[in-house]
């Protein structure tokens, strides 16, 4: 049986910024399974990003439990969700956020260098995913000088390199038209197969959604309803 | 549309910048703090140097003209010999209404010994005046004496016993009261014209207020009867209608009614014109002059500190310098930070003119912010800078703080040009501005090579060469590729100037056809080596004397610009080993590969960041080693020149040796003194000053010695002492320049001019012995106004006499401090002079130790040779003798000469030190937006698992990376400087390691504080808050 990798425990997230209170998330429970593709919508502003942002680590929730891989991540320090971030999650966002100052293949290469691979041996690695990725000809190019296909392909390579269990995408195609869009999604299927890895993607879009596994939708901080899709079901078969 | 229908509607469409401005300066004002501070800092320096040099100069000013009283011109001889025929001349013959006061006063300095304190002190002026006179201190109401508590003074009290009066200043370091005894010598002349002196005691009957019509002499002034003074210095009669000097007031109160220089020198000229067809129309002796002499002071003072002026506005405008690449480096900092919203704006339909103005104006409202600022702290800087340089100076005075009307308008000016350069290059960034690719985000690619346009500027730079080229041809007669080509600083300012635009424009035209980075790579090699050329053979090539500033800074600058862009354009090779370095520990990695790429990314704002720190501590190195060499290099140069002497003893009043042998007395003062020399000297020779140095007839004061065979040999002919002289006339002279030759073909040479002076003949042209040439004569040529003169013109009893120049001192240690320039002349010349006929016998001794010049125990010999000369116990003293002996050690000579150069190093140390702080402030401001611009950035980088501590070590490690850079190249241009100036100052070259390291400390400390404060702050936003963040 396929264990759990995500497990949310009536997870709160309220921002209160200039004093004014926002309750963004209200009572989370969300499971999800090792090698699983989830899709999460709703409408803009319901806590889809926030929620990302808590799975990631890269933001705390209010309360609740946040177990990733059999660690509660709410229980971390700064540091030790830094080191499990490294070593876990691969991030995709709407806006690539490529660093603009390093070419394609230093951004692919740097999560290696962080975990102790040699310059030299980063880069072949990250040379050959973007080969393979088919940015071959674009592996010196600066993020402005790439298309948005491009750069979020790069982005998507840099979320792989370290072979995370789990990728985390922010509207992935969100800035990409619907060709592209459709040829970003075949890839993260293609990686989901190949590798087991477990994608959560936020969308708005439906189409997208329905190439997961499972759309989630959230509502005003909560999650109104599930549902499996079968399409995916049928590609996957 | 006409023209003018364009101008209005783009004026009317232009309505609303003013309001954006005012939102963007008001909403971004955190951001523009930097750029505020830095123009508030550039204009400080200005206002500061400009009040505190003024209030300087003022200070100075009031203080030494305070010596004059209220007398603005003198007539005379300074020999202390007119006659009253020139007074009632003048009184008779000019009259002139700005004209006050004409006084004749009878003036001699001398020692004076306060019985009741047991001091004594030198350079006394007594003055006789005339008691019987109701105006006592001349014509025309100058005045009476009055006492400190303001009641006028009986001077009848004056005529009775030998009494006196003496002035606040002088009673009070003397610790005289009334009913007090004094003692001083004055001088007895003789009808055959011999000279002997009289020490009589005489009672204070009053204290002079200390006020401006009796403060000659800075107060330190006795008054005494001019009738009981003749009657002891004058039983022949010779003196009773002679004056030492005819004073002449143009104003009563200079405070109310000050004089100005032009109508001093008026009247001077006037005077002089009424007087030389009556005294001087055949150069017979007396010759009288007249000079205006407050006139002179005020405008030495002011033209000497003009010259310090314009030296810290160089340094200030090489601050500034500094300060304009920190403002257009946050400049562009704002553009780049704006990029989506300068789109916006063009997108909506803004022009690119009007983003050009948007930019400019907002500069120019930052500006005037700026230099409001500055003008107020630079008036506060201004005054300290005043106080202390009057105090680390030593100059006295006391600094006033003048603040002109044109004070507010340099603020202002300095201010807005600043804003306005530093303006230009972001507004034409944010005018280049492509809509699609910002909005997009998108780039498009750029072609390594320079603009098609840079070939027109290339071309247009190689004409501006050529013509520079032509105009040199035509101004020298001395090819370019000749040696002698090099040798003017005219010539060798426009051979510079026509290189630096030749490798310009080859850059620029070859920059068509290879890559920019090659094309600057050329022009900035070019640049480096032609300032190393300068350095290390131009300045060299060098003859003559004249103003280099111009011809230094281009080359400094050059230098550094040069360093800068060669570093700037290469930094990827840099970045490449940087990357490699940190590559060696997985910790690293990362930090390394993002460093370097933030740093090769924005080249312009790198190389500005790091230029900010090479042009600072270039200054601030070449400075530090300038001083250091100074210091550490002279003291063997010092020896060399101190020729063996290493005490001088000078006597106001000489010993004669049927009272005592004054040479014994020293002589036993120490079993280290191996020699003790007598000599005369005096300072009143007159010198003819030539005709070519002045329009009209003047004279100068010549600080005369007597030197003869046995002053300087031993009996069996060896030198014992050493002045080094260089050889003038043209068959002696050594074929390259004296201070280029070593030690021992400069003492050669040196003796060569004294054996041909000790010869005892008359010179020719030649050098060679002539019965029918001029007496030889040796002078100090520090004084331009004899410098390259083959004759000078002295006069003596007889008339003018001419003198053969054959040998010119060279940093003689008495000449050091003199207002007048040395000279030597044998015995038998001296008797030509009035002024050696009234010394008996010597005032002047050179003594020798045993010690080394600078050994402490030297100084210890000289304080005993003043004791047993002057102290109430001294030998001297039970003989009624007040000889006033000062005993100088040689070595202190040179220390003042060092410690005034010290001091002034030490100051621009100071000064420099405030550009250092520009640059460790800029550092700080540049680290600060950095960091704030790129907490995106920083956001993605923590969220793909960078540490809080790896996200503070990148911002510490760029900043102190590009600190570090600058720093470098500034200590490897400052040493290279500094290295070219000690071997043309004759001084050993020292690196001064311990500056260097406090550089590097501060440079480490401020770098890691710059980037720790902002990089602590921004790893603490939460990653999912920074991914947030859009400019």
């Amino acid at each position: 049986m396929t264990k759990n990798i995500v497990v949310l425990k009536n997870v709160h997230k309220i921002y209160d910024p200039d004093g004014v209170r926002v309750h963004a998330l209200r009572g989370i429970d969300l499971e999800v399974k090792e090698g699983e593709m989830l899709a999460i919508m709703g409408p803009s502003g319901c806590g889809k990003s926030t929620l990302l942002n808590l799975l990631g680590g890269i933001d705390s929730p209010t309360q609740g439990n946040i177990v990733i891989n059999g660690i509660d991540i709410t229980t971390l320090s700064d540091g030790e969700k830094t080191t499990f971030r490294r070593d876990n999650i691969g991030y995709i966002f709407q806006l690539f956020n490529l660093l603009d100052f390093l070419t394609a293949i230093e951004n692919v290469a740097l999560p290696l260098l962080l975990q102790g691979y040699t310059m030299s041996a980063a880069m072949e690695e990250a040379k050959m995913l973007l080969r393979q990725l088919g940015l071959g000809d674009r592996i010196y190019h600066y993020p402005n000088q790439l298309s948005g296909g491009q750069a979020q392909r790069v982005a998507v390579a840099r979320a792989l390199m370290t072979h995370p269990a789990i990728i985390l995408g922010d509207e992935p195609t969100g800035d990409l038209d619907t060709t592209t869009s459709l040829d970003i999604m075949s890839l993260f299927r293609r990686i989901n197969r190949q590798n087991k890895q477990t994608l959560i993607i936020v969308t708005h879009s439906r189409t997208i959604a329905e190439k997961c596994d499972r759309i989630v939708h959230i509502e005003d901080g909560k999650i109104v309803r599930e549902e499996s899709v079968q399409s995916a079901k049928e590609e996957i078969a | 549309m006409s023209g003018v229908t364009i101008v209005v509607v783009t004026m009317t469409r232009m309505k609303y910048i003013p309001s954006f401005i005012s939102k963007s300066v008001t909403r971004r004002l955190p951001k523009y703090t930097g750029i505020i501070i830095a123009i508030a800092l550039g204009v400080t320096m200005f206002v500061a140097v400009d009040v505190g040099v003024d209030s300087l100069t003022e200070g100075i000013v009031q203080s030494e003209l305070q010596n004059l009283g209220e007398f603005d011109l003198y007539v005379g001889n300074n020999t202390g010999d007119v006659s009253v025929d020139v007074l009632s001349f003048l009184l008779s013959e000019y009259h002139n209404p700005q004209v006050k006061a004409i006084v004749g006063r009878y003036e001699i300095s001398t020692t004076v010994f306060a019985g009741s304190s047991g001091q004594i002190e030198k350079d006394i002026s007594v003055i006789g005046i005339n008691t019987t006179d109701d105006t006592p201190l001349g014509e025309n109401a100058l005045g009476s004496l009055k006492s400190t508590s303001g009641e006028v003074l009986d001077l009848s009290l004056l005529r009775g016993d030998p009494q006196v009066f003496v002035t606040e200043p002088l009673a009070k370091k003397m610790l005289i009261s009334t009913g007090d005894r004094i003692e001083f010598g004055l001088p007895i002349k003789y009808a055959n014209g011999t000279t002997s002196f009289a020490f009589s005691t005489f009672l204070v009957a009053g204290i002079v207020a200390f006020e401006g019509k009796a403060t000659q002499s800075q107060g330190l002034t006795v008054w005494i009867d001019r009738t009981v003074m003749n009657e002891i210095i004058d039983p022949d009669g010779v003196l009773r209608d002679k004056f030492t000097t005819i004073w002449i007031s143009l104003s009563l109160n200079h405070k109310k009614n000050p004089v100005s220089i032009e109508e001093g020198r008026s009247i001077e000229a006037e005077i002089q014109a009424l007087l030389d067809p009556r005294y001087n129309a055949n150069l017979e002796t007396p010759i009288i002059v007249a000079e205006a002499l407050r006139a002179e002071i005020e405008d030495a003072i002011r033209s000497n500190l003009q010259i310090f002026k314009t030296f810290l506005n160089i340094m200030a405008f090489m601050i500034i310098l500094a300060g304009i690449l920190l403002i257009s480096n946050i400049q562009i900092m704002s553009v780049e930070d704006r990029q989506v919203q300068i789109g916006i704006l063009r997108a909506l339909g803004a022009t690119k003119g009007e983003v050009v103005v948007l930019f400019f104006l907002e500069s120019l409202v930052l500006g005037v912010i700026g230099s409001f600022i500055g003008y107020f702290l630079g008036i506060g800087t201004g005054k300290y800078l005043g106080i202390y340089i009057t105090k680390i100076f030593e100059i006295g005075g006391t600094p006033v703080v003048v603040i002109n009307s044109g004070t507010i308008t340099l603020a202002l000016t300095s201010g807005v040009i600043l804003a306005v350069i530093t303006g230009i290059y972001p507004s034409l960034k944010a005018r280049s501005i492509n809509i699609v690719e910002v909005l997009r985000g998108i780039k498009a690619y750029k072609d390594e090579r320079l603009s098609k346009k840079s070939i027109y500027y290339g071309f247009l730079t190689l004409i501006i060469s050529l013509f520079i080229l032509y105009y040199r041809n035509k101004s020298y007669n001395d090819r370019l590729w000749e040696n002698a080509g090099w040798n003017g600083i005219g010539e060798q300012l426009q051979n510079t100037l026509f290189l630096t635009f030749l490798f310009l424009g080859l850059g620029l035209i070859l920059s068509q056809y290879i890559s920019r980075t090659r094309a600057l790579n050329i022009i900035s090699i070019g640049y480096i080596g032609l300032s190393l050329f300068f350095f290390r053979k131009g300045i060299f090539w060098l003859t003559g004397t004249g103003d280099a500033t111009n011809l230094f800074i281009l080359n400094f600058l050059m230098l550094v610009a040069g360093t800068v862009v060669l570093i700037g354009v290469n930094l990827d090779y840099l970045g490449a080993g940087i990357r490699m370095l940190l590559g060696f520990s997985e910790k690293t990695r990362a930090i390394g590969l993002v460093v370097t790429n933030v740093m090769t990314e924005k080249k312009v704002r790198s190389l500005l960041t790091f230029s900010i720190f090479a042009i600072i501590l270039s200054l601030n190195v070449f400075v530090a080693s300038w001083s250091e060499s100074l210091e550490r290099g002279s003291i063997d140069e010092w020896r060399f020149y101190a020729g063996g002497i290493d005490i001088v003893v000078d006597l106001d009043i000489p010993v004669l040796p049927s009272t005592m042998n004054y040479s014994d007395l020293i002589s036993n003062v120490d079993r280290s003194i191996d020699d003790v020399t007598g000599l005369r000297h005096t300072t009143r020779v007159l010198g003819l000053v030539p005709p070519e140095a002045q329009s009209q007839l003047s004279l100068l004061l010549m600080d005369t010695y007597e030197i003869n065979e046995s002053t300087l040999r031993r009996i069996d002919g060896s030198y014992k002492y050493d002045i080094i002289a260089i050889p003038t006339i043209e068959s002696m002279k050594p074929d390259q320049p004296f201070d280029t030759l070593d030690k021992k073909r400069q003492l050669e040479l040196s003796r060569s001019v004294w054996d041909l002076f000790f010869s005892g003949n008359n010179i020719s042209e030649t050098g060679e012995p002539d019965p029918n040439g001029l007496p030889p004569i040796i002078v100090d040529a520090s004084f331009t106004v004899f410098q390259d003169q083959d004759t000078i013109t002295l006069l003596t009893v007889f008339g003018p006499r001419e003198f053969r120049v054959i040998g010119e001192l060279v940093n003689f240690a008495l000449g050091i401090n003199t207002f007048f320039p040395s000279v030597m002349i044998l015995p038998q010349y001296a008797e030509l002079f009035e002024a050696f006929q009234e010394i008996p016998y010597y005032n002047f001794y050179f003594v020798s130790t045993t010690h080394e010049l600078d050994d402490s125990r030297v100084s210890k010999i000289a304080q005993e040779i003043e004791r047993v000369s002057n102290a109430v116990d001294s030998p001297l003293r039970s003989k009624g003798i007040i000889a006033g002996a000062s005993a100088i050690p040689v070595w202190d000579f040179y220390l003042d000469l060092i410690s005034g150069n010290v001091r002034f190093l030490d100051f621009l140390q100071v000064f420099v030190s405030i550009g250092f702080l520009i640059g460790v402030l800029g550092l700080i401001v540049i680290s600060l937006r950095n960091v704030a611009e790129r907490r995106r950035e920083i956001g993605m980088l923590r969220a793909i698992g960078f540490s809080r501590t790896q996200v503070v070590i990148v911002a510490i490690f760029e900043i102190f990376t590009l600190g570090l850079i600058g720093l470098i190249i500034g200590i490897i241009d400052g040493l290279l400087v500094a290295e070219s100036f000690s071997e043309l100052t004759n001084f050993d070259f020292f690196v001064p390691w311990m500056r260097l390291l406090q550089y590097f400390s501060i440079t480490f400390t401020s770098a890691f504080i710059a980037g720790l404060i902002p990089g602590i702050q921004v790893a603490r936003i939460p990653p999912s808050e920074a991914l947030r963040y859009r400019g």
